[in-house]
């Protein structure tokens, strides 16, 4: 059985593809890993995931927009780049007290923080409003966006009484979903 | 429905060819509306995996015990200053409850119009943080009235979250022998779980990671906190700041 190492540089190629599915599962293969190692840092958990996140999103930009990106070994380059990120964040908080990092305006752990990372927030925070109000609606994007199941298959797994149906709701709990966002905008 | 949507499917599942690729991209620069769907979808496929990796984590973490989550026990003299720190918190709330008018603890959209409706007219008397014991039982009895009245088959409506939202905090501030931890929390993990919107799901575990640290469960205080960090990293949120200093305190010292 291949293990994560091993399918980590098929999954970055894929990524070039624009494949999502793989960067979800190079994600899945790598984040728990990264976590811990931050946390045995001294990093908390929560930051800990904010980095890890982050360097997923910024690998997903690169891969897809720059050519020429090559990793030989995924897992070490993964383990450095997040120790360098926090031991970077750790060095900007050292300058100030606790009270100033709490009314600092800059983004500390989006140092590019721009109308992307913006969109993001909001959209987890719009995914978040979706799951609880329309746990199907979160099920059916989940499953094809990020569990990557064709809809033939998620109609048979929800009940759908064809893949067009299955079609059409997905469709529809994408509508509601901008709808959430542009009413979170707007507040 | 957006005419797009098939082609953004296919690009995202890689299924679309380089060639075809190019020429999706070029389209963007002349066709805005492309251009905006493709980053709706983009965006939306990111936040998704990136959530469900961290949920994916915290379920693997609890399965191995919540490793993650335990902490150390805290020196006397810090858990005098956490003490205080939360007294301090507290008092802050009540003071912006007081009198600010039209605010209640950081953040809640709150004024006394909407509340005279949940409690109907001539009530606002009560809205009040309230000064007496038997201002508490007043509350309480309006409340958890109203609130016991409603069963939770869906997420709740405005008035629904603030009654219970209220009734969970007079019964956390409430003194003796009103005060009840137990009922504190059911109330409060309910608006947790159910509120209306993120900002009153938040404002609730707020509250209850001083409800679990009151009980001295610590790593509840801590889960409780996170939740409100989770989803929102903007220094300039007031549940935010809040909640990552309450986290600096609580968590073990590095």
């Amino acid at each position: 059985m291949s293990t994560c190492d091993d399918l980590a540089p098929q999954l970055l190629e894929k990524i070039k593809e624009w494949n999502a599915q793989a960067l979800n599962k190079l994600r899945d293969c790598y984040f728990r890993m990264g976590v811990n190692l931050l946390k045995k840092e001294k990093c908390l958990e929560m930051e800990a995931q904010d980095i890890c996140a982050a360097f997923f999103e910024k690998l997903w930009i690169k891969f897809t927009r720059e050519n020429g990106w090559k990793i030989e070994d995924f897992k070490s380059y993964f383990s450095t780049s997040i120790i360098r990120q926090w031991a970077k964040k750790q060095k900007k908080e050292q300058h100030v007290s606790f009270d100033d990092f709490l009314l600092l305006k800059e983004d500390l752990f989006y140092e590019n923080d721009t109308e992307q990372e913006h969109l993001l927030k909001l959209m987890e925070r719009g995914l978040e409003i979706l799951k609880n109000k329309n746990p199907k609606c979160w099920e059916l994007l989940d499953r094809f966006y990020r569990g990557d199941q064709s809809m033939k298959e998620i109609a048979e797994a929800m009940g759908y009484s064809s893949e067009n149906v299955a079609r059409t709701t997905k469709n529809r709990c994408m509508d509601y979903l901008k709808e959430i966002i542009k009413n979170l905008d707007q507040k | 429905m957006n005419p797009y949507q098939e082609e953004l499917d296919r690009l995202f599942r890689g299924e679309m060819p380089r060639e075809e690729r190019l020429s999706f991209f070029k389209r963007m620069e002349t066709e805005p509306e492309l251009a905006e769907a493709f980053r709706f979808q983009e965006t939306m496929i990111l936040a998704l995996s990136n959530k469900t990796s961290r949920e994916n984590y915290e379920k693997a973490e609890r399965a191995e015990g919540g490793k993650s989550l335990r902490t150390k026990r805290l020196p006397r003299l810090y858990i005098y200053g956490i003490a205080a720190s939360i007294a301090l918190i507290g008092l802050v709330f009540i003071w912006q409850y007081l009198f600010s008018g039209s605010q209640f603890p950081d953040g809640i959209s709150y004024e006394l119009r909407p509340m005279s409706e949940v409690k109907g007219s001539g009530t606002e008397g009560l809205i009040a943080f309230p000064k007496s014991v038997g201002d508490y039982q007043q509350n309480l009895d309006f409340f958890v009235k109203g609130s016991d009245s409603i069963p939770i088959t869906h997420n709740l409506t405005r008035q629904e979250t603030l009654r219970r939202y209220y009734a969970g905090i007079n019964y956390l501030y409430a003194p003796a022998p009103l005060k009840n931890l137990e009922k504190a929390e059911k109330y409060l993990s309910e608006t947790a779980e159910y509120g209306e919107e993120i900002n009153d799901r938040w404002a609730a575990w707020l509250q209850l990671s001083l409800l679990y640290y009151e009980k001295g469960d610590q790593d509840r205080a801590i889960q409780a906190l996170q939740e409100v960090t989770k989803y929102d990293t903007n220094p300039e949120n007031k549940y935010y700041q809040i909640a990552l200093k309450n986290l600096k305190i609580i968590s073990p010292k590095r």
